[in-house]
């Protein structure tokens, strides 16, 4: 395919479109929308216009948000309006509700009455929903038909679905009854009965779920397609696996920035600006700094303490660090398994079980690593002080780490809030505490 | 489902009617029936499964976790393991034997027919974390001459024991591929078309060879459910699923997750993870970041006279080297997602740091302002001053450090992310004490 670009530019060049377009409609969609980026912004709407209508929809979602937003100022409505009636659905209402309020507008201007209404409904559903995702493009059959007849329909309908691999049967009502794979249907005979072979009742998900919801249920049941259904088990949609794909990554990447005490970004951070990135980042930063304030109070309640034995201080960065770190790396390895569904909120006591012994195993080898540097910078009783709290600071911090994800599930706030900064200030707090504490006392200050 | 069924399974465990469990069960998800053995005591388990039909038995077999799969095995007898071996799908049974142990994967072999042995054998041959690891060779060639209607037939003869037919691959007779078509392409089109006319030429492919992220990148970017496998030659040689390839996406972010909490991978799963291997994947990075704390403290032993003058000073210490870890971790984690996601390539740099530049003194300017104020009333301007100056100075350094570590990593060919929080909390941790207090040394005239 790289070969083909250098061709590509001369055809460009020369001004040869037909040419072109007889190039570029034996590619895949993915590499066109990539060739379309790597022209200057006046010769991607030309190259745009030369695809061949069936692809340019397709390309055009592949599209990055922002290209698809210079790219539809450059065309004219008539040809805004073909390319928004041969979008499919999913795509047109991801189109719609990330463009700024008036282009959406004038998009739906543009749509053909029944594509509007289509497009009001999915825009209906709360945002991050299933129903934002799914796609009413599907084939349904009723339980009564022969194998015969469902081919019949499939070969009439199926031109126009995402999908036929998977057939939906459901009653007069539309009514979600059951599924068929494509396969099973072409291995029977043609005049089996539809209701004798089909799996009921089908794997399904309301379309208000949230859209997490498709990712676990497709992972869990090791499915392609799943079937939406409203609050009556009225079939509605279908979600197909490509959008639950790219739904996991974003999720993860939420989970990811939530998990450094940054607000979702909204757009591809290559594309954020400034004002975007500050505004999700200066929140926790400002929240934090409240936190750390509680630190410095404990701590000047110790005044006495530390101007007494001043290399008490050396090794509180130290201290509190260590704690910090060990609940990082509980919170985040508990954010995680909750996320993928492989632990369970039930699942606490065993894991905070666990956790206990795991914690005091940390305490105790990082406790031995610090006690002979005490020793040797504080001397032996500052020495014995910083190992005691080492053990007590990196244990509890990591059974904080571990308890915070769990308690935000219960307290109904996403566990991914519980941040490795928000951790690290809270054993920030403790560590103080206890330092000094252990110190004043063992010390006798 | 299950919830309004489980009282009535339960009784019928209890009454040890399997005969009418296997009825009830045969129609159920095997994700439900999976769940249900598990929540079976250990002893119990043995006997529900083998209440199963045969082919249900070892899909549910296939979903287990390989700790319960080891123990079901251990009380399954030689018979058994033969039939479920027998029926376990081609890649489900790579990767069960990939996972027991040495010497429980070589009597399992001695189970398997002559053919799943060689079958077996074959996709064992790829390196680790190969393509060639997680391909089936279940799948279902046509030729391109014939026409719909052969090939409509082919599939209705061979498709029964396939893993997928809904796509098809199209290859010459020495088993070369060289097309795709889908099932629906077949059911859509005229019975008298010629394969060769309606297939897809080139196919999207990958090498057995290929490192498995490599399937997943394919099949995200074209929104492939199934990718064709070829060896060197360009010979048709499996398939790859989206469902495992699914896993394989899940398991690589969930990698990158504990590493950005200095956590080495585990490699199994976070429950199943014993206590041992927990504490091992944790203690590396913790013990090596003490080193670096250490260093902090033999720094801030340098200004012990400082110190001891204005004691006030160190009670703003924490917040000082929390903001700075705190701020460059966000700049740290924004930007080893961005790489993975490819969002960001490593000849950006300049772009995405000269950004950063500006968002760093914006959120420094800010958090300054905010210490200043309190700084003020708490602990006297003095102090408010020598807290503010440096927060803006740290604040802004760690945020570049952070953005800058992961470009770095990558440029020397490591794992960007490796930049992990607690990694750039620490750098952050050094670099405000140093600052922190050779503002105050400078300013308070000490």
């Amino acid at each position: 395919m790289n070969l083909e670009r250098p061709e590509v530019k001369n055809l460009i060049e020369q001004r040869d479109w037909q040419g072109l377009r007889a190039v570029v409609s034996q590619w895949e969609v993915p590499d066109i929308a990539d060739l379309i980026v790597e022209f200057e912004k006046a010769d991607r709407v030309i190259l745009f216009r030369s695809i061949p209508r069936h692809l340019a929809a397709d390309v055009f979602s592949e599209l990055d948000s922002r290209d698809r937003d210079e790219l539809l100022r450059d065309l004219t409505d008539e040809e805004t309006r073909a390319l928004m009636a041969n979008l499919r659905p999913d795509d047109r209402t991801a189109l719609l509700e990330e463009l700024p309020g008036q282009v959406t507008q004038r998009l739906l201007n543009l749509l053909s009455p029944e594509d509007l209404k289509e497009a009001r409904s999915l825009l209906g559903y709360p945002e991050e929903s299933v129903g934002r995702v799914m796609t009413p493009d599907y084939v349904a059959i009723r339980p009564d038909w022969t194998v015969a007849t469902t081919i019949e329909h499939i070969r009439k309908m199926g031109r126009d679905s995402e999908t036929i691999n998977t057939i939906y049967v459901t009653d007069k009502s539309w009514v979600l009854m059951g599924s068929i794979p494509l396969k099973q249907i072409i291995l029977s005979n043609p005049d089996d009965k539809i209701s004798d072979m089909m799996s009921a009742p089908a794997v399904s998900l309301s379309a208000f779920a949230d859209r997490e919801e498709a990712t676990k249920t497709m992972e869990k049941y090791g499915l392609f397609v799943l079937p939406v259904v409203d609050s009556d088990g009225v079939m509605v949609g279908i979600v197909t696996w490509d959008d639950v794909v790219d739904i996991a990554q974003e999720e993860a990447t939420e989970d990811f920035h939530k998990g450094a005490a940054i607000a979702p970004l909204r757009e591809s951070f290559r594309d954020a600006g400034i004002g975007v990135l500050y505004r999700n980042r200066i929140t926790w930063l400002m929240t934090l700094i409240l936190v750390d304030l509680v630190a410095a109070f404990v701590m000047a309640k110790f005044e006495h303490t530390i101007s007494q034995v001043v290399s008490l201080v050396f090794f509180l960065p130290l201290l509190i660090g260590c704690g910090g770190n060990a609940g990082s790396q509980s919170s985040t390895l508990i954010v995680r398994s909750l996320a993928v569904g492989e632990v369970e909120v039930r699942d606490w006591a065993k894991v905070v079980f666990r956790e206990l012994g795991i914690a005091a195993a940390l305490g105790a080898t990082i406790s031995l690593a610090v006690w002979g540097p005490g020793v040797l910078k504080g001397g032996s009783a500052v020495g014995l002080v910083v190992a005691m709290s080492a053990v007590a600071i990196v244990t509890i911090s990591s059974l904080i780490g571990i308890c915070t994800p769990f308690l935000m599930v219960k307290l109904k706030i996403d566990p991914a809030a519980s941040s490795s900064p928000l951790i690290t200030s809270i054993a920030d707090i403790l560590g103080v505490l206890i330092y000094f504490t252990l110190a004043s006392w063992y010390l006798k200050l | 489902m299950n919830q309004l069924i489980k009282p009535e399974v339960k009784e019928l465990i209890a009454k040890r009617n399997w005969a009418a469990l296997r009825q009830i069960t045969s129609r159920w998800p095997v994700a439900e029936v999976a769940d249900l053995i598990l929540d079976l005591p250990q002893a119990e388990r043995v006997l529900l499964f083998r209440a199963l039909p045969r082919q249900l038995a070892a899909e549910v077999f296939a979903y287990f976790e390989p700790q319960d799969q080891d123990a079901l095995l251990s009380e399954l007898t030689g018979e058994e393991t033969r039939h479920l071996m027998a029926n376990l799908a081609p890649d489900d049974r790579t990767s069960l034997l990939e996972e027991l142990p040495a010497q429980v994967t070589q009597r399992l072999l001695t189970f398997l027919s002559p053919e799943d042995l060689k079958e077996a054998r074959q996709l064992l041959g790829y390196p680790e974390e190969s393509v060639g690891r997680l391909m089936t060779p279940d799948y279902i060639t046509i030729r391109p001459e014939w026409n719909v209607a052969q090939a409509i037939e082919h599939v209705r003869k061979s498709g029964r024991d396939r893993e997928t037919v809904d796509i098809l691959y199209v290859t010459d007779p020495s088993s070369k591929l060289i097309g795709v078509v889908s099932l629906r392409q077949l059911i859509l089109g005229k019975p008298q078309e010629i394969v060769r006319g309606i297939m897809r030429s080139p196919a999207i492919s990958v090498s057995a060879f290929e490192d498995r992220e490599e399937a997943s990148r394919i099949m995200e970017r074209y929104d492939l459910s199934v990718l064709p496998v070829i060896d060197s030659e360009g010979l048709l040689v499996g398939i790859v699923t989206g469902d495992d390839v699914f896993e394989v996406l899940q398991e690589e972010a969930t990698e990158d997750f504990h590493k950005s909490a200095a956590v080495a991978p585990l490699g199994v799963g976070f429950l199943e993870a014993r206590f041992g291997k927990l504490y091992k994947s944790r203690i590396g990075w913790l013990l090596g970041l003490v080193l670096v704390y250490l260093l902090s403290g033999t720094i801030m032993s340098r200004f012990e006279e400082t110190i001891s003058h204005v004691v006030a000073l160190v009670f703003l210490l924490p917040l000082i080297i929390d903001c700075a870890g705190n701020a460059g971790s966000q700049s740290a984690t924004l930007m080893v997602r961005a790489l993975a996601m490819g969002d960001v390539e490593t000849s950006d740099w300049t772009k995405v740091l000269l950004r950063e530049v500006g968002v760093a003194l914006a959120l420094s300017v800010t958090m300054a302002t905010a210490v200043w104020a309190i700084g003020t009333f708490q602990a006297g301007t003095g102090v408010a001053v020598v807290a503010s100056v440096s927060l803006l100075i740290v604040v802004t350094v760690s945020c570049l450090l952070g953005a800058a570590i992961p470009f770095v990593l990558d440029r020397l060919g490591w794992d960007p992310a490796a930049a992990s929080s607690p990694l750039v909390t620490s750098l952050a941790d050094i670099m405000g004490v140093l600052v922190y207090f050779s503002v105050a040394t400078r300013y308070l005239g000490i």
